[in-house]
């Protein structure tokens, strides 16, 4: 059990990260065939509003509107607020719920920034690595189980809820299943000479409280979303090349910068 | 200066029908007598370009649950605003919950100094308020009975069902990748492209599931005046059937049932009001 008395490893500045290990990993979305994965290491959570709050005053984003990276409302609710003279606005009771109004692009952005920061690789996890860490070693249908149980998996929501509010999978990961969907790499390819058409979207995971049918939140189930999308059910998880579980600073996680 | 939408309103008569049907499910049954006053229902489904005038006017009537930005979609959210995707204005709004449809109905009803019928804050409902709202299920059996009397049925190239015909299927919206449909899936055609019933009502059977006012509910056997829906429930009738479905569940008296706050690429809405 999680001690009550100490902040939780995931709840940091920067995001905690848990080891998935090696095995066959499943068919990535756009076809081709099952392929076995190295094991790679995948943040605890979805990037939090602190974590990317953290990220933007780093890189001097708080004063100036950037429309490719993400767009937040007015009104607040969501953690970020977009303020009438076009900066942005952090709201610190709401800290730990997971960052959206995020674009694909500036989802991107985010892992850059943490892959200097951390001096380790970090990237969008692909829709199969994403969906092979949730149904993890005992193969899942969701996170966690078998049986959808939406009060635990899904509870109705206006809104996104605080991350690491529901029971961490057998690998550790919290909040794959609903809350929010997350960005994954893959792009939507439509069939087509040389390679296919790219139509602007990119996969999306885990299913949001926007959505309802529990066939939506099964780690298989992949959705598309306009990769410009500044929406409050859209978040991202930072996913860490492999250097193995027996990474420099050992433990559960790879070393804080 | 807000733009006119794109549909008509056509009027039709008080008139006195047979709702229901021994012909599909039990949900259909058992058929009774109807009596309702005179309507106006529009002549074909709220656009994408419709739906996006009134986001742009009033971007605070509806929120990020009541309509889904997710593929496929012909409008996203970019930059913190709704925006309609190129090439995609004449497409039905699909992604949208009965309450964004109910919003957009106010909307229309506030333009032109009518009280709205809808309040979303409550989700209680005034139908004799006098503004735009969506069709009562028997307000849209009488209307497209009219459009297909003595039970005809469209071809197989004039209804965009599972079972359209090549004509059709080149008019969906994944033959341009209009929404991020796909070539060669089942997709909506642009509203009031395929020609129109006895009515003059454009796409009544086939391309979208329509919205309609009443909560779903099990008919009864006796004679109703203006039927309005069931008491209580979170599920709104929905008629028409749509690019989904089996041409031969389309009909004027086939029902079906949603959650209220379902967004699909299956649902739209036409708008109606009292004459």
């Amino acid at each position: 059990m999680m001690s009550t008395d100490a902040a939780p490893a995931w709840s940091g500045d920067l995001p905690a990260f848990t080891w998935v290990p090696p095995g066959r990993s499943p068919a990535a979305a756009a076809g081709g065939a099952a392929a076995r994965t190295g094991g790679f290491w995948l943040a605890v959570t979805p990037t939090t509003v602190a974590q990317y709050w953290r990220y933007l005053v780093a890189c001097g984003l708080t004063e100036k509107f950037e429309p490719r990276l993400h767009g937040f409302p007015r009104q607040g609710g969501t953690g970020l607020r977009a303020t009438p003279e076009g900066a942005v606005s952090f709201d610190e009771q709401l800290a730990t719920l997971p960052v959206t109004g995020v674009t694909w692009p500036g989802a991107l952005a985010y892992c850059q920034w943490l892959s200097v920061r951390r001096e380790m690789p970090c990237g969008l996890p692909s829709a199969a690595e994403w969906q092979y860490a949730a149904a993890g070693p005992a193969g899942l249908r969701w996170a966690l189980g078998n049986d959808f149980d939406r009060k635990t998996y899904a509870p109705a929501a206006a809104g996104p809820r605080p991350v690491g509010g529901s029971p961490a999978s057998t690998l550790g990961l919290r909040d794959m299943t609903g809350n929010v969907f997350e960005w994954c790499a893959d792009a939507l390819v439509a069939p087509g000479p040389s390679g296919g058409v790219a139509l602007g979207s990119r996969v999306i995971k885990g299913g949001a409280y926007t959505v309802r049918n529990p066939e939506s939140f099964e780690n298989v189930t992949a959705f598309t979303a306009d990769e410009l999308s500044t929406v409050p059910y859209i978040g991202f998880r930072v996913l860490s090349a492999a250097t193995g579980p027996a990474q420099p600073g050992g433990g559960a996680t790879p070393p804080t910068g | 200066m807000v733009e006119q939408p794109n549909f008509f309103m056509t009027d039709f008569p008080r008139c006195v029908l047979t709702v229901g049907s021994t012909a599909q499910t039990s949900r259909e049954q058992p058929p009774h007598e109807a009596e309702i006053d005179k309507y106006s229902l529009a002549d074909r489904c709220v656009s994408a370009a419709d739906f996006s005038a009134f986001l742009r006017d009033a971007p605070g009537d509806v929120d990020h649950t009541m309509i889904d930005c997710i593929d496929p979609a012909f409008i996203v959210h970019r930059a913190g605003a709704f925006e309609l995707r190129p090439e995609c204005g004449d497409y039905p709004m699909i992604q949208i919950s009965f309450w964004a449809a109910a919003a957009y109905c106010n909307w229309l009803s506030r333009a032109e100094g009518r009280r709205c019928v809808y309040d979303l804050g409550s989700r209680r409902a005034d139908l004799d308020a006098g503004g735009y709202r969506l069709p009562t299920e028997a307000e849209w059996e009488a209307s497209c009975g009219a459009g297909y009397p003595a039970g005809a049925v469209p071809d197989a190239d004039g209804c965009n069902s599972a079972d359209a015909g090549p004509m059709c299927r080149k008019l969906r919206a994944g033959e341009t990748f209009a929404g991020n449909f796909l070539p060669g899936h089942p997709a909506p055609v642009p509203v009031a492209s395929l020609p129109a019933d006895a009515a003059g009502l454009y796409e009544m059977l086939g391309n979208l599931r329509e919205w309609c006012h009443d909560r779903f509910g099990s008919y009864g056997p006796d004679p109703v005046r203006n039927p309005r829906g069931a008491e209580r429930g979170a599920f709104r009738v929905v008629r028409g059937g749509s690019f989904i479905d089996p041409v031969q569940v389309l009909g004027a008296a086939t029902r079906m049932a949603a959650h209220e706050d379902t967004k699909c690429e299956v649902y739209g809405f036409r708008v109606a009001r009292p004459r």
